[in-house]
């Protein structure tokens, strides 16, 4: 592929997908400078992997794979104690923002604070469907069944309620 | 694809409405940074090669200007280590580049394969630095004693193996080090390729 036609293929995606793909790190780091290290990463690995891009996907399932792959990379080397930590406080912490903020931004922080406490199997499933990935796409994706996917988004979608409601208790 | 029902769209408008979409001037900064780190790759992996054969330009012109045989021995076998690093390098790398855009489950397989092949490295690296350790002392010795009529002082001794110990010393620092991190790698990987396999047998 020509390098003008790769740059603007990469901006396409990056203009389509770039905030689902921090949506992407932001599942499997909680700490934001990390968090954006690890988006870069993904940025990177994207670009790396356009070449050989042939359309045998659709492009989202292409950088949703790349996304995950970089994300599970960059927990494989995390420090386990930091990152249990992290995890426990996502868990312990599910209080919502400053009291000015909206109420919307406080769903989506509580959200994503109740996604990264999933293990990491439902919360990849979860996280492709909030995405708006079909069931085969997300098998696609993580190369497992449909039917698999379904029993994993059910299990992921109790969890995840559990946690919310968990949540909301706390003041 | 069907209609979430309300829980579900309820998330996925909550989720969906986090991460900003970079704006113009962002991704043409991304850009920039992915290039220049994907030029840093290149130099890095070129870097690998012109090291290798700097270093053995140096070996042949040492040897070259040191007919002694015990100079041009050690410079051979020099040579010999850093041509057999290069060699097991390559054999070391096979199948490690295949498309990264294969599934999650095939990319934690390679992710592990690729671990595993870095503990050979480093147990490779250990055999080399014995080897290059117990190459070094002998002809560290015969420089110490070559073309002169009184011994070295013992401060020359000091001077030449100290300098020996201390890059021994430092190099197994990072191999320490690089081992424990390659150790963390395989149990978080081993662990998490566990947990699936677990969920393919009970989903």
């Amino acid at each position: 592929m020509a390098e003008t036609a790769l740059d603007a293929l990469y901006d396409e995606i990056l203009k389509r997908e770039g905030a689902a793909l921090r949506r992407v790190a932001a599942a499997y780091e909680a700490d934001a400078a990390r968090r954006e290290d690890l988006f870069q990463d993904i940025c990177l690995a994207v670009w790396q992997a356009l070449p050989r891009f042939r359309g045998e996907s659709s492009p989202r399932t292409f950088v949703f794979r790349i996304a995950h792959n970089r994300g599970l990379t960059h927990r494989s080397r995390r420090r386990p104690a930091a990152a249990d930590l992290e995890e426990a406080e996502a868990v312990a912490d599910p209080r919502p923002g400053p009291e000015a903020a909206l109420r919307a931004g406080e769903r989506r922080e509580r959200l994503g604070r109740a996604v990264l406490a999933l293990p990491l199997d439902p919360r990849q499933v979860l996280t492709l469907t909030l995405e708006g990935l079909s069931q085969r796409e997300i098998a696609d994706v993580l190369g497992i069944t449909e039917n698999n996917v379904a029993v994993r988004l059910s299990r992921a979608r109790r969890a995840l309620r559990q946690i919310l409601e968990e949540g909301e208790g706390v003041p | 694809m069907t209609r979430p029902d309300p829980e579900l769209a309820s998330w996925m408008e909550d989720w969906q409405s986090g991460g900003s979409e970079p704006a113009a001037e962002e991704r043409e900064a991304i850009r920039r940074r992915v290039k220049r780190r994907t030029r840093g790759l290149i130099l890095l992996a070129a870097g690998e090669l012109v090291f290798s054969a700097g270093v053995l330009a140096f070996l042949l012109g040492f040897a070259l200007r040191h007919p002694h045989p015990a100079d041009r021995l050690t410079m051979a076998g020099l040579a010999l280590i850093t041509l057999s690093a290069l060699g097991f390098a390559a054999w070391n790398r096979r199948g490690l580049w295949k498309a990264r855009a294969e599934t999650t489950a095939a990319f934690l397989d390679l992710s592990l394969v690729r671990c595993r092949r870095r503990q050979q490295s480093l147990r490779f690296a250990w055999g080399m630095l014995a080897v290059e350790a117990a190459l070094f002392v002998p002809w560290i010795w015969h420089r110490l004693h070559l073309d002169r009529s009184t011994p070295p002082s013992p401060a020359e001794y000091l001077g030449a193996y100290g300098f020996l110990a201390a890059v021994c010393a430092v190099t197994a620092v990072v191999l320490v080090g690089l081992e424990r991190w390659t150790r963390r790698e395989l149990r978080q990987l081993e662990a998490m390729r566990g947990q699936q396999a677990a969920r393919k047998r009970f989903p």
